[in-house]
């Protein structure tokens, strides 16, 4: 099972919003890791086939997917970054008319709805209209109706938006488990939704994947480039200013602890750190600190 | 193999046949890079074709006429009773307007009444075929199997399915209470239902993006508003034209084609997130 991702562009009028990408999905969590506006949205509306690219293609198993097309969407499941309800629907009819989108059978439909509110533990308020439910609740229904179909292949366009963290760790055993022989992408700007899960991530920038590979492997980008030093409070500023801080605590004695990106030690008794994901994102994307590295 | 399924991996494969070398009699001289090359080419085939045939065999699905009843509690049933109190409240008012004088209200009113209904039945439809841009439920359902042309088929099915009740019990009550013919009674209702409907879905169709699905409704409702008026207005103005058949005919001639494009072209179009609402997110 793969889902190839075949030299897609997409161009928009006076913006290039996806530029000729190439990548090849397997089975297991992939991470679609970038700044807003780094083209994920329109990749992923692409992967789910509503969005034509202006080049390339899509493939599933080596079948292009604008021709298996209703065959393709019966092994898709897709939970978009807006994601809408009828506000006089309750989760069970909500669920029910997704599943009937989606085109299964009555029984089908109600033993998986019973599964998955169990599994999401939504069970009690299955008879709840969806508009009175809390935001994580809300993204919950979201997750359950694009697993209805028991897809092979799972988009899930920042789906930790408005879960608490709680609700992240259940959401992300969750995906772990689904993505056994299956193939799960997430779209996100919050590293930790995937650091622990992912089996691999693709980095995207300006529309272009400028990097993939597991996460241990990734990480070694920035290698010897993560730094950490106590500094005095005051002086956090004008460090601020030499190296993008990724982290600061303070300390029982007055001092900050900074945990800061630089090729070379700025501050005077740095120690080199462990790099971490989140580490190599504001490495890559230092202006989502503010900073340029 | 069926012949639509020859089809499919047709275009699937697209793999581009080598022309064989020939011999000076026209055989092809079977050599072992031609062989290798028919070998490779029939294992593709051979591993699309499994592919392809599994994924169609995976579960059982229903079909779209399954879909069309599963969805009528999801829509259908609000929507009836909506319209179906909208031509009832139409008829009580005028019936309580003009004396409780069921004759006359028939024999006076019946042309612009039906022109009016019509009107209506496509304002009270209009928020319902928006609903899923509106709600923002456009990409989950673009992303199933039936997909948002079929689903806005379907809607359309269900909204047919009332427009022609409530057609079927004016036809019955104007032919029994005022004399009326079958002709003119299909004419008065289905040209400005036709008219109102191309209209709406030209509006939906180039008024960009699910972002002004609200919009969208409130320009509908405009024209459709506007178009009573003016039906109100002929009725008033030229009366004549009313009992003119062969303009009736002419125009819902002539609409018919554009409302069939404009449908085919809208059901299309649906079928993809379009560039502008993608760029402006």
């Amino acid at each position: 099972m793969e889902l190839e991702i075949c030299g897609i562009t997409k161009q928009y009028k006076d913006k290039r919003a996806v530029d000729d990408i190439t990548l090849t999905l397997t089975p297991g969590v992939w991470g679609l890791l970038g700044a807003n506006g780094a083209g994920k949205t329109t990749l992923m509306r692409i992967i789910a086939g509503i969005q034509r690219p202006t080049a390339g293609c899509i493939r599933y198993d080596g079948i292009e997917i604008d021709t298996l097309k209703e065959a393709y969407r019966d092994i898709f499941g897709y939970l978009p970054q807006e994601f809408g309800f009828y506000p006089g629907f309750s989760v069970q009819d909500y669920l029910e008319y997704i599943a009937a989108l989606k085109g299964l059978t009555k029984a089908e439909a109600k033993e998986r709805i019973g599964i998955l509110l169990e599994r999401v533990s939504l069970s009690k308020v299955r008879n709840k209209k969806i508009s009175k439910l809390s935001g994580g609740m809300k993204r919950r229904v979201g997750i359950v109706q694009a697993l209805l179909n028991e897809p092979e292949v799972l988009v899930l366009d920042e789906p930790t938006s408005g879960l608490d963290p709680g609700e992240r760790v259940k959401f992300r055993n969750l995906l772990s488990e689904f993505a056994h022989d299956r193939i799960v992408l997430i779209s996100t700007h919050i590293v930790s939704d995937i650091e622990y899960i992912a089996t691999c991530n693709a980095i995207m920038k300006e529309g272009k994947i400028i990097a993939t590979g597991k996460t241990e492997e990734l990480v070694q980008i920035v290698a010897g480039k993560v730094w950490s030093a106590s500094i005095d409070g005051r002086d956090l500023g004008v460090y601020e200013n030499q190296a993008p801080v990724v982290n600061v605590y303070n300390e029982e004695n007055g001092n900050v602890r900074v945990r800061y990106l630089a090729d070379r030690a700025v501050v005077p008794g740095s120690v080199s750190q462990e790099p971490r994901m989140e580490d190599l994102y504001l490495w890559l994307f230092p202006e989502s600190t503010g900073k340029e590295a | 193999m069926k012949g639509k399924m020859c089809e499919e991996l047709k275009a699937a494969l697209k793999i581009e046949v080598v022309p064989c070398e020939k011999n000076v009699d026209g055989f092809c001289r079977h050599n072992e890079e031609g062989e290798r090359h028919r070998t490779e080419r029939k294992e593709q085939l051979l591993s699309l074709v499994r592919n392809m045939q599994s994924m169609k065999r995976q579960k059982k699905r229903i079909g779209f006429s399954e879909f069309v009843l599963r969805h009528i509690p999801f829509m259908g049933k609000d929507l009836w009773l909506t319209q179906g109190v909208i031509a009832f409240s139409m008829f009580g008012i005028l019936y309580l307007t003009i004396n409780r004088d069921l004759q006359a209200l028939c024999i006076r009113h019946i042309p612009i009444l039906l022109g009016l209904l019509a009107i209506m039945l496509v304002m009270a439809s209009i928020p319902l075929m928006l609903s899923s841009y509106h709600y923002k439920m456009y990409e989950i359902e673009l992303a199933t199997r039936i997909s948002l042309p079929r689903l806005l088929a379907a809607k359309m099915i269900l909204l047919a399915l009332e427009y022609m009740a409530v057609f079927a019990v004016s036809v019955g009550l104007s032919m029994s209470m005022a004399d009326v013919s079958a002709v003119s009674v299909t004419l008065y209702f289905v040209s400005p239902l036709l008219v109102a409907c191309t209209g709406c879905v030209q509006i939906i169709r180039h008024m960009d993006g699910w972002e002004e699905a609200a919009q969208k409704v409130g320009v509908c409702e405009g024209y459709c508003v506007c178009l009573a008026a003016l039906l109100i207005l002929l009725y008033r103005m030229k009366p004549v034209l009313y009992g003119n058949d062969m303009l009736g005919t002419g125009i819902t001639i002539g609409i018919l084609p554009m409302f069939l494009q404009s449908v085919r072209m809208w059901l299309k179009e649906s079928g993809e997130v379009s560039d502008k609402a993608s760029a402006e997110i």
